[in-house]
């Protein structure tokens, strides 16, 4: 459907082929005009349908169609553009448009991706799970680190205190903070390998067998924050876009009110 | 000189207070015994501000003590109020000790030494008097307790938990984040409690917040400590208080030395009791919950009526009125009295009740007349009562096509037992075969009769098994021609996970699967590979059955407890050259999972080449967790869930604000999360123990809760395996519009499910509240339809197997 509007749009457009300079005065332009809007209108509905429950049928066709007429709407709104393009509202709403439709195809691309890969990253456990896996871990650290000098000990309480959840927005949106060996942790495991235990003849005090439990122990709890802090990352991904469709999508509606009453105000 | 009354009365709760005032009223000399210092000490238990109900509604209350819906509180101090105006005479303080003689010469003794006489007596002592006692020495400490009001009262105690059923766990659990609690178990693991209760306690075992000890008894109870016997020897438990949750019974030596015969050993056993209560003991009455009426208002009228008998001046019993318009449909005009000799003599699954257990029976059946050709269910249905013919007779169309096959069931027979054992969609439509009087028995009574008079059952297996063989071999030819196959034919019974066929054995017989539900499994390069499912009412095992020396082609194991009849292979050979039309059925069953095969092979053309070895997982998964016995359960595909939470919002929408989902409490596996939420069981267990009938099947299958009928007795929550079933206030959701951020990022939401909070210390209702698969909305469940991607689906277990290999990834 999606395809077949695309291509009826294209043709016309081919056919036509409007004399002088194409505008979205032409009759050609009125019909693309008038079903963008439509199509616009109807593409934002969505945000309503998806919440209004019951006796409507699957939302999953709705998605679906969401979708491809989402991408349809750029041929047509192009062409009723005529490549013509101006510092003006008209443009302002076009970019919008183009904006949030962007925007979208973001979207499906998260949509399709993350749950996957977020339910991989999962294994099987959840975030209450993974917390207490975390609490246990944190707790044989913190006895285990009791045999150690107090400068040791203090790094690995200070690496038990990090439990995922402190990041900023940047972190969490990007990726950052997915290593499990930077931070206290890794300052921790480093003494503990270099400093403490370290090879025969080094400066440790400790033999390698008596600092491997804690640094197992610690490995796998900044494994473990990493499962925690890429879940946020796919969970944020998943929910923030949207902070952008959205807005997005009521500014373009009030961009696009204005340049179909300036366009009908002004002929 | 000892006292003498007419009555004595025995316990002065519902059932011996009304018994009291009645008497009182009536001017007959008597006497009432309580063994607390005040009235109905079950009721004064309760917890403070707990909402009484008045079930059944529909059932008249009888005499004149006062009792409506109400509080604790508000109906305690209408009982003290009705009980001083009738003068009634009532010892407090006074537990009965012994009680011996017959009509005319009761003697009755109490705690005090003192002995009065009378001609007639009324037990309705009830059954929580008589929590069972922990039975070592010194369990007579005053910090041995049996109840536990309010788990925050106690601090920094030690505390030691007797008993691992619901409610010792539930106690533990409670007190556990203020206390240092031990829990006894006489079992190896928490198998008598509900799945939930034994998640929670296993989580708090493991964190260490909890102790357990297993396998283990008390043997005696010292000062501050409790010696244990344990499965390694002795161990002291230091304490400072214990809490045995150990259940109550009815007090079997007391009674059995008054002379009360019990029908069985079991503990929880009723006493016999004819039509007027009366029980083995000339003169001896037995009412309320010891004599297994568990409602408050049934032990009422009960009391009233044996008075108001006694006084000469006998009352309709409550429930005549029910009965009567219960009957007039069939029997316009007729007494109660002579329809209900009528239905003993006509139908001999009620032949064998006492008068009692016939008018309760009644209260829920129907009885329906018929005219020739009318239809009584259709195939499909999803109606689990038994049908007996009282007069006329039924058609049962075992091929739709083929009228002229349809197989007369005649009067003082009875149809529908599949749908009654299996749980199952009606196998064939039945029409009247003439003008016909019938008697729907639904499920739940069926059940209790079946565990009261032992030959209903043998009677209902016997027929069953003939008719499902008759069914699915030979449904075009009478009954007569097969006898032999059917006296060959044996009713096995399965565990769950039992291996009903295994792969590589000689092929030795026949199966049809009568209840439960089946996989089949096929080891593949050394990879075991879920092929099927295999749903009650089908015939299994038959590939090979022609061919001596053939051998099981796969495994077929049991989901959950089934049972299936078992024919020996050379019985099915012998009747071939009979009937030739045996060699299409099972070829036909060949081709159909040859249909399948292709299909899902087609199907998965193109897409990656997988292994088998995540399908089969997740199969066992879905089996693991009690999958086989649903008829169309949540799942959600991970791999395509954008966890956007639609589903529960779109659930909390359509049912004022309360989600019956619960995604996060949900089980995994692999790509696969199945949420908390109703699985719609074949015999669904919520519906096995509800005091007042409020879980219902709907014809197309939803086991939906009646909101007006629930009183909130939780039985259902317990009851549920799955724990899919939740206690809430209903009134305490409720949408709300979206807030303008939420409106901005949220898309634009119309409104959200949000919390009402109450006043906790006011009096409320909790209600349960489950899945209804949204039958009134009209359209299919709104969780599935909101869901925007597909990963959301219901579906029935024949169907788990191919939305495993070919509808999920689908997107």
């Amino acid at each position: 459907m999606a395809l077949a509007v695309s291509a009826v749009a294209i043709l016309g457009y081919w056919l036509q082929h409007p004399d002088g300079i194409p505008n979205g005065g032409t009759w050609l332009g009125y019909t693309y005009g008038t079903v963008g809007f439509a199509l616009i209108g109807w593409l934002a509905w969505f945000g309503i349908r998806r919440r209004r429950y019951g006796g409507q049928g699957p939302l999953e066709g709705w998605m679906s169609a969401h979708v491809y007429l989402g991408l349809a709407l750029i041929v047509v709104a192009t062409l009723h553009t005529g490549f013509r393009f101006h510092w003006n509202v008209h443009t302002l709403a076009f970019v919008l448009m183009a904006l949030v439709i962007l925007s979208g195809v973001f979207g499906a691309y998260v949509f399709l991706r993350y749950p996957a890969q977020m339910t991989a990253n999962r294994q099987g456990a959840t975030l209450k799970s993974m917390s207490a896996e975390l609490a246990a871990l944190d707790q044989q650290c913190r006895d285990l680190a009791l045999n150690f000098d107090d400068e040791t000990a203090g790094l690995v309480v200070k690496a038990t205190e990090d439990h995922g959840g402190k990041f900023t927005w940047s972190e969490g949106l990007f990726g950052k903070g997915l290593n499990p060996l930077e931070g206290a942790t890794g300052q921790a495991i480093k003494r503990l390998r270099d400093e403490v235990g370290g090879p025969i003849g080094g400066p440790g005090n400790y033999a390698p067998a008596e600092v491997l439990p804690l640094v197992q122990a610690l490995t796998k709890r900044a494994t473990i924050i990493v499962k925690i802090r890429r879940d946020w990352r796919y969970r944020a991904q998943l929910l923030l876009w949207r902070a952008v469709h959205v807005p997005l999508t009521i500014a373009l509606l009030v961009a696009l009110t204005i340049h179909v009453i300036a366009v009908f105000y002004y002929r | 000189m000892t006292e003498h009354y007419q009555v004595a009365i025995i316990g002065s709760g519902p059932g011996g207070l009304s018994a009291a005032i009645t008497a009182a009223e009536q001017g007959l000399s008597h006497v009432l015994f309580e063994r607390t210092s005040h009235l109905a000490d079950t009721i004064y238990k309760y917890q403070k501000g707990k909402k009484v109900m008045a079930h059944p509604m529909r059932l008249p209350l009888q005499g004149s003590m006062p009792f409506d819906e109400g509080f604790r509180e508000g109906i305690l101090a209408d009982w003290d109020t009705a009980a001083a105006k009738s003068g009634a005479n009532i010892k407090m303080s006074a537990e009965v000790t012994k009680l011996a003689g017959q009509r005319g010469a009761f003697e009755i003794t109490i705690g005090s030494g003192e002995v009065f006489t009378a001609d007639e007596v009324i037990l309705a002592i009830g059954l929580q008097g008589n929590l069972r006692k922990v039975p070592v020495p010194g369990a007579d400490r005053p910090w041995v307790q049996y109840q536990l009001d309010d788990p925050d009262a106690y601090q920094n105690e030690r505390i030691a938990i007797i008993g691992a059923g619901d409610a010792g766990i539930e106690n533990a659990v409670a007190l556990a984040s203020h206390n240092e609690v031990s829990i006894i178990n006489r079992q190896p693991d928490f198998a008598r409690a509900k799945p939930g209760n034994v998640a929670l306690i296993e989580k708090a075992i493991r964190s260490g917040s909890i102790r357990a000890y297993a396998n283990s008894a008390p043997a005696r109870i010292d000062d501050n400590a409790l010696v244990l016997d344990t499965a390694e020897g002795q161990a002291i438990v230091p304490v400072d208080r214990i809490i045995a949750r150990l259940g109550a019974v009815p007090p079997r030596k007391f009674l059995e030395d008054a002379g009360i015969v019990f029908p069985s050993k079991d503990p929880a056993a009723v006493p016999e009791l004819n039509e007027t209560y009366e029980c083995n003991v000339p003169g001896l009455y037995i009412i309320g919950a010891l004599a297994g009426f568990t409602l408050i208002k049934q032990a009422v009228n009960q009391g009233h009526e044996i008075i108001r008998r006694m006084a000469g001046d006998p009352v309709a019993p409550a429930d005549e009125d029910l009965l009567r318009q219960r009957f007039e449909g069939a029997f316009p005009g007729a007494a109660v009295n002579d329809v209900l000799a009528y239905l003993r003599e006509h139908v001999p699954v009620l032949a064998g009740l006492t008068m009692l257990q016939l008018r309760e029976v009644m209260l829920e059946s129907a009885i329906a007349r018929f005219k020739k050709g009318d239809t009584v269910f259709r195939r499909g249905d999803y109606t689990n009562s038994l049908w007996n013919i009282a007069e006329g007779s039924a058609l049962v169309m075992v091929n739709e096509a083929r009228p002229d096959l349809a197989v007369r069931i005649g009067a003082a027979e009875f149809f529908g037992e599949l749908g009654l054992i299996s749980g199952r969609r009606r196998t064939a439509s039945v029409i009247a075969g003439d003008e016909s009087v019938m008697v729907e028995i639904p499920r739940r009574s069926m059940r209790r009769l079946q565990n009261s008079v032992q030959a209903i059952k043998a009677e209902l297996d016997r027929v069953a098994m003939r008719r499902i063989i008759h069914t699915a071999l030979a449904r075009d030819r009478p009954i007569s021609e097969i006898e032999d196959v059917i006296a060959g034919a044996e009713l096995k019974r399965f565990k769950a996970y039992e291996t009903i066929v295994q792969e590589g054995d000689p092929v030795d017989a026949l199966y049809i699967l009568r209840t439960g539900s089946a996989t089949v499994s096929r080891v593949d390069n050394g990879r075991e590979v879920a092929l099927n499912y295999i749903a009650a009412g089908s015939l299994f095992g038959e590939r090979g059955l022609l061919d001596e020396d053939a051998r099981r082609a796969a495994t077929i194991r049991a989901t959950v407890a089934s049972e299936a009849v078992r024919i020996p292979a050379e019985i099915v050979r012998r009747s071939m050259d009979r009937m030739p039309e045996l060699r299409d059925i099972f070829e036909s069953a060949v081709q159909k999972q040859l249909d399948q095969t292709v299909h899902s092979a087609l199907a998965r053309a193109g897409r990656p080449e997988t292994t088998g070895g995540e399908e089969t997982a997740i199969a066992s998964f879905l089996v693991n967790q009690g999958v086989g016995e649903a008829t169309n359960a949540f799942i959600i595909d991970e791999g395509l869930c954008t966890r956007c939470g639609n589903c529960e919002s779109a659930c909390a929408s359509t049912h004022d604000g309360i989600s019956r989902v619960n995604r996060d409490a949900g089980q995994r596996a692999m790509s696969v999360l199945l949420p908390v939420a109703c699985r719609h069981c074949e015999n669904p267990h919520c519906m096995s123990d509800c005091p007042v009938d409020a879980i219902t099947r709907a014809p197309s299958g939803e086991v939906f809760i009646d909101q007006m009928t629930c009183i909130g007795c939780a039985n259902c929550h317990n009851n549920c395996p799955y724990g899919v079933i939740s206690m809430v206030d209903p009134t305490s959701g409720h949408m709300e519009a979206q807030g303008w951020l939420g409106w901005l990022t949220n898309a634009v939401g119309l409104t959200k499910p949000t919390h009402v909070h109450h006043d906790p210390n006011a009096p409320h209702v909790t209600k349960a509240v489950k899945c209804d698969l949204c039958k009134d909305t009209g359209g299919s469940p709104a969780c599935v339809a909101a869901c925007p991607t597909g990963a959301a689906v219901r579906v029935a277990p024949e169907s788990y197997m191919s939305w495993l290999r070919d509808g999920r990834g689908r997107s």
